[in-house]
């Protein structure tokens, strides 16, 4: 795992590991004191509002979960949840280390080759009915109304406008199945935005503040200069992926420390994200609170720098 | 976090039934699991709402991907690797933007405190701890986190973290060798219980220490 750090997180002594075994019995006994004191700390309760916010998000998955049960994502864009094969033991300190067991179930159908074709199938009926869908939202609108639907085909009509937000693929195919189970409906704008760290949050209130005369029934808020798109489905997934399936306040493609970024707003938070977002790997950069005590106290900070 | 009440199902049962399509099953085991997995995430992002993100990804992650446990380790340790995982990506993404790093670790980037907190404040030494832990390397704190603040011992840590034994260990002591200036005010000052690493659902019997 540790393949993959930035180099400063290596510590170049770590390949000594006979170093811990060798230490003196009074730096033991020092050291001893701190694991001591790290294991008298208490456990934190996970908060309510993370818990909420989770399950939401959980049961938006739960909601999209027919179209891409089966679609197993490639082993290099979710890193996170790969399976430990060097150890079949159980957790518990006092059991020793059991013989590594691979076997393959060759006397049971694979899951996942089993679903397949069906998924292939549910994939496809759901891109032909968000086409039609956002065929039909996309004549029955006029040019000067902001709203978008969660369609392949609306993006895919926008491109022109935003080439990048209309870049589709296997997976944003399968982030637009996942969205279109959410009726939130939203547009993308690029103001050109230089986003900061320090000041982000400040910033996004400020769009959202200077906007708010001008938002629309989409329920994003365009600044009058910025470029508007109708969202690929591979920005909207990441999009409601991050906001739990709740229509966003703000999403603009502008730049965040000098990159080019997704800057994301909810009612309380700000997400920075990397241009490939996806549902599936939202490729987060930062992410702030946009309201609350935390959010004021670096809005003071911020005005007192 | 509790383990499962007399009669309800172990989370390698509740797993293999939300991959089954049972709607329930993966609601339960988060809320089975979720301030261990909390802590684990909060300890090492160092920050509530990174925290928070890091998990969100990882119960994500995990629901899509549960089709893919083959059960040859303990759910627990599957989606706490799941969230130390999700939670380094997190900093490391950070840091690949943040900083160009001249090799010289005096020049790591040390994280802002806390706002509100004072690390040389000994009233509150939870809030000295959580000063303490940023300042180490994001793989050290994982360690720490697991073997001394979690009470995982050695070897299931290695088996979450990917890591040999001996890196945990090493990864252990130079921790606690980074924390001791930052806590030493502290010594005698906590009580004599220990955190209790679960397996399945059910605590262990005894932590580790590397």
């Amino acid at each position: 795992m540790s393949g993959h750090w930035p180099p400063e997180w290596e510590d170049p002594e770590e390949e000594f590991s006979a170093e811990a075994d060798q230490l003196d019995t009074e730096a033991e006994a020092r050291l001893s004191e701190v694991a001591a004191y790290l294991a008298s700390v208490p456990v934190p309760a996970l908060p309510e509002a993370v818990e909420s916010r989770i399950s939401a998000a959980l049961a938006a998955e739960a909601a999209s979960r027919p179209g891409q049960a089966a679609v197993p994502a490639p082993a290099d864009s979710a890193p996170t949840d790969s399976v430990p094969t060097d150890s079949s033991r159980k957790l518990g300190p006092s059991r020793g280390r059991a013989p590594v067991r691979r076997h393959r179930r060759d006397d049971r159908p694979r899951r996942d080759f089993r679903l397949r074709p069906l998924t292939a199938a549910g994939a496809l009926v759901a891109c032909l009915l968000l086409s039609g869908l956002g065929y039909a939202i996309a004549h029955s609108t006029t040019e000067s109304t902001y709203s978008s639907a969660p369609a392949a085909g609306s993006a895919a009509s926008n491109a022109a406008a935003a080439p990048e937000l209309g870049n589709s693929s296997a997976s944003s195919a399968s982030s637009a199945a996942g969205a279109g189970n959410s009726s939130a409906s939203f547009t993308v704008t690029a103001s050109g935005t230089k986003y900061q760290r320090a000041a982000l949050a400040e910033q996004v209130r400020a769009k959202l503040a200077a906007d708010g005369g001008r938002k629309t029934s989409a329920g994003a808020v365009p600044s009058a200069a910025s470029t508007v798109a109708v969202p690929s489905p591979a920005i909207r997934g990441c999009v409601l992926h991050l906001t739990g399936g709740a229509s966003p306040r703000l999403v603009d493609r502008a730049t965040y420390q000098g990159e080019p970024a997704y800057v994301v707003a909810s009612s309380t938070r700000v997400w920075v994200v990397g241009l490939g977002c996806t549902a599936a790997k939202t490729e987060l950069i930062v992410s702030v609170a946009l309201a609350g005590l935390r959010g004021n106290l670096r809005a003071l900070v911020s005005v007192e720098q | 976090m509790s383990g499962p009440a007399p009669g309800e199902p172990s989370d390698a049962i509740l797993l293999r039934r939300h991959a089954d399509g049972d709607a329930d099953a993966f609601g339960l085991l988060f809320r089975r699991h979720k301030d261990r997995l909390w802590a684990v995430a909060l300890r090492i992002a160092c920050d509530p709402d990174d925290a928070a993100d890091a998990l969100q990804e990882a119960m994500i992650s995990a629901f899509r991907r549960a089709g893919d446990f083959r059960g040859e380790s303990a759910v627990t340790t599957w989606l706490h690797r799941i969230v130390v995982n999700a939670s380094l990506d997190l900093l490391r993404r950070r840091t690949a933007r943040a900083v160009a790093w001249s090799g010289d670790p005096d020049d790591l980037p040390v994280p802002e405190p806390r706002q509100g907190v004072d690390s040389s404040a000994s009233t509150d030494s939870r809030l000295d701890v959580d000063a303490a832990m940023r300042t180490l390397p994001p793989p050290q704190r994982a360690a720490l986190v697991l073997v001394d603040m979690l009470g995982y011992s050695v070897a299931d840590a290695s088996a979450i973290l990917g890591v040999s034994e001996g890196t945990v260990k090493s990864r252990c002591a130079r921790g606690r060798a980074k924390l001791l200036p930052y806590l030493s005010h502290l010594r005698g000052d906590y009580p004599a219980g220990r955190n209790q690493p679960v397996s399945d659902g059910v605590p262990s019997e005894q932590g580790g220490g590397a």
